[in-house]
């Protein structure tokens, strides 16, 4: 089956990042395809290259990075939910006169429309709410 | 089938009330996060007989909770029973 997640909650705010990184290797440990996750309200914060945790804990954001490389997955990041927190592609860096552009690698600012997308083609979307 | 999924206590919120006053009879509902607090006998009283329950068991460990202290409507599963679920359900609604 092809699987999207959508996730709303930010990486160290609440459990829904991290719930839905260990649902995301079930699915693929039982041989599903993810098609897409989407970052959706303070869950834009897992985009944000800048992340630090301490060394002893779980990098949530790289985590994602990780995983979608490896099984190329679509990592889209709501731009609206992302601009507004502060979460800048290049080209949003450009249009808003911005010093510098903070979106990891690997991600993708676009619009509602794809998480719309999503529910309509996968055959299944999992929502992580915060 | 629906899968419901509430991640939310029932004791600071009132998701799960609301998932049991909307689902339908022979769906599924799965307590993950801070919702498999609602698994313990404290709360067995809310749940109807016309569903079938669940709850993640990754969630409850890393809460202190074992299969003695909850009620016994609730079967544990792991993540790859939760995809399984996910695989068996017509789609999943999620309630946060």
């Amino acid at each position: 089956m092809n699987y999207s997640i959508a996730i709303y909650g930010g990486p160290y705010s609440d459990q829904s990042a991290h719930s839905a990184l260990h649902f995301a290797r079930a699915v693929l440990k039982r041989e599903h395809s993810i098609q897409r996750v989407f970052f959706y309200h303070d869950g834009v914060y897992n985009s944000s290259a800048l992340v630090s945790p301490p060394q002893d804990e779980a990098n949530v954001p790289a985590q994602w990075q990780e995983l979608a490389k490896e099984h190329d997955i679509e990592l889209v990041v709501c731009i609206a939910a992302a601009v507004r927190r502060g979460l800048l592609d290049e080209k949003e860096a450009k249009r808003y006169s911005k010093a510098t552009h903070n979106l990891a690698d690997g991600f993708t600012l676009s619009g509602l429309g794809q998480l719309i997308d999503a529910g309509m083609t996968c055959d299944r979307l999992i929502t992580f709410g915060a | 089938m629906i899968l419901h999924t509430v991640n939310k206590s029932p004791a600071t919120s009132s998701t799960l009330k609301e998932c049991l006053f909307s689902a339908s009879s022979g769906d599924q509902i799965l307590l993950i996060e801070d919702g498999v607090y609602a698994a313990t006998q404290a709360f067995s009283e809310l749940l109807r007989d016309d569903l079938s329950y669940f709850v993640l068991q990754n969630d409850m460990a890393a809460r202190g909770l074992n299969s003695s202290l909850i009620s016994e409507q609730w079967q544990p599963v792991d993540y790859q029973g939760f995809v399984e679920l996910t695989e068996k359900a017509d789609s999943v609604c999620s309630w946060f």
